[in-house]
């Protein structure tokens, strides 16, 4: 009797889900978000958290190294950069010096050349001043010189 | 199997074809299973399409543990049934199997005696408790072994066998009950 009930049951086998709905679900199905996409199959699940931990590892371990080497072994062109003699003697040469005292002869040859302005700009300056000129032209030993040529300019010049 | 695992693996991997093979291969039988449970033909293909919708987008936390798709597929088609049933406040009402739903293998007398004889297993299951329904439809309809049940609804075998060795007597109670009060009244008749 409990096998007729298993063959009443066994006849529910027969029901199919309409054709219509079979396409339509498919395309719904496929038309929506895709799933992410899984780690490649040779890769089991189990290795994924072990990449990931040897990847920090190694970050870890370039940082690590980073500044750990050059502690242990110190570069001696780092070291020759804080000697101070060394320093001062780059100091010396420095272009900025070079710079200051072409400054300084800048300055000098300004201060040279504006009183020589003044002077030739000044018409009362003492050496056009005509006392002054013949007093000059007294004590001046006119015998000693040999060019005549200059003898007339300068008495064009008294006249 | 070998097969099985291959499509899943690079439907694992968004190829949608592969998915495609495993949907034709099993959507009818967990239609089947949907549509024992609810009753009706809407709501069951609802629940269906949700089901191959939920296993696409989560294919990627399925493991393969020797064990068909179809196992999966069933947990996550027992708990949209639950999901529907938690929410769903109408009358529960056995539709009919319309003719076209029966395979073309079967004659068209076949068909009228056999849509009887659905209409009354078909009820006697609905009165049957949610775990004994999924086991007797999962392992006379749908022809899984103890053990793939077992899996399906995270029960041990040994359960299963209870359950299933329950169900069977409850059904036979029920569809006999049937039977006499449908002879009773065509005899009142």
């Amino acid at each position: 009797m409990k096998n007729a009930t298993i063959e009443q049951l066994k006849k529910l086998k027969y029901i199919e889900p309409d054709h219509g709905f079979v396409l339509r679900a498919r395309n719904e199905i496929f038309a929506g978000s895709k799933p992410a996409f899984s780690m490649p199959s040779r890769m089991p699940t189990f290795a994924i958290p072990m990449w990931a931990l040897s990847g920090a590892a190694l970050t870890a371990l370039l940082v690590g190294v980073s500044f750990i080497v050059p502690m242990m072994f110190p570069r001696p062109a780092f070291s020759a950069s804080l000697n101070m003699n060394t320093l001062a003697t780059e100091y010396g040469s420095l272009p900025i010096n070079i710079q200051l005292k072409e400054i300084k002869y800048e300055q000098s040859m300004n201060q040279a050349v504006a009183s020589a302005i003044s002077e030739v700009s000044d018409t009362k300056t003492q050496h056009l001043n005509t006392e002054l000129l013949q007093t000059e032209e007294k004590g001046a030993t006119l015998t000693e010189t040999n060019s005549t040529q200059i003898d007339s300019l300068l008495e064009t010049l008294l006249q | 199997m070998k097969e099985e695992e291959l499509l899943i693996q690079k439907a694992k991997q968004g190829d949608d074809i592969s998915f495609g093979k495993l949907y034709d291969t099993y959507l009818p039988s967990i239609y089947r299973f949907v549509f024992l449970k609810i009753g009706r033909k809407e709501d069951a293909e609802d629940i269906t399409q949700k089901v191959f919708v939920n296993a696409w987008q989560n294919l990627k936390g399925f493991e393969f543990k020797g064990f068909p798709f179809s196992s999966w597929l069933y947990r996550i088609a027992s708990n949209a049934v639950i999901d529907y049933y938690r929410t769903w406040k109408g009358n529960i009402s056995i539709d009919l199997v319309p003719e076209e739903y029966f395979s073309e293998s079967m004659n068209e007398e076949g068909r009228i005696d056999d849509n009887f004889d659905i209409t009354r297993v078909r009820t006697a299951i609905a009165k049957l408790e949610p775990d004994q329904q999924n086991v007797v439809i999962m392992k006379f309809v749908s022809d899984l072994s103890n053990k793939e049940i077992a899996e399906s609804l995270g029960k041990t075998e040994g359960a299963i066998r209870v359950i299933q060795h329950r169900a069977l007597k409850q059904l036979k109670t029920l569809i006999d009950t049937d039977e006499e009060r449908h002879n009773r009244t065509t005899k009142e008749a």
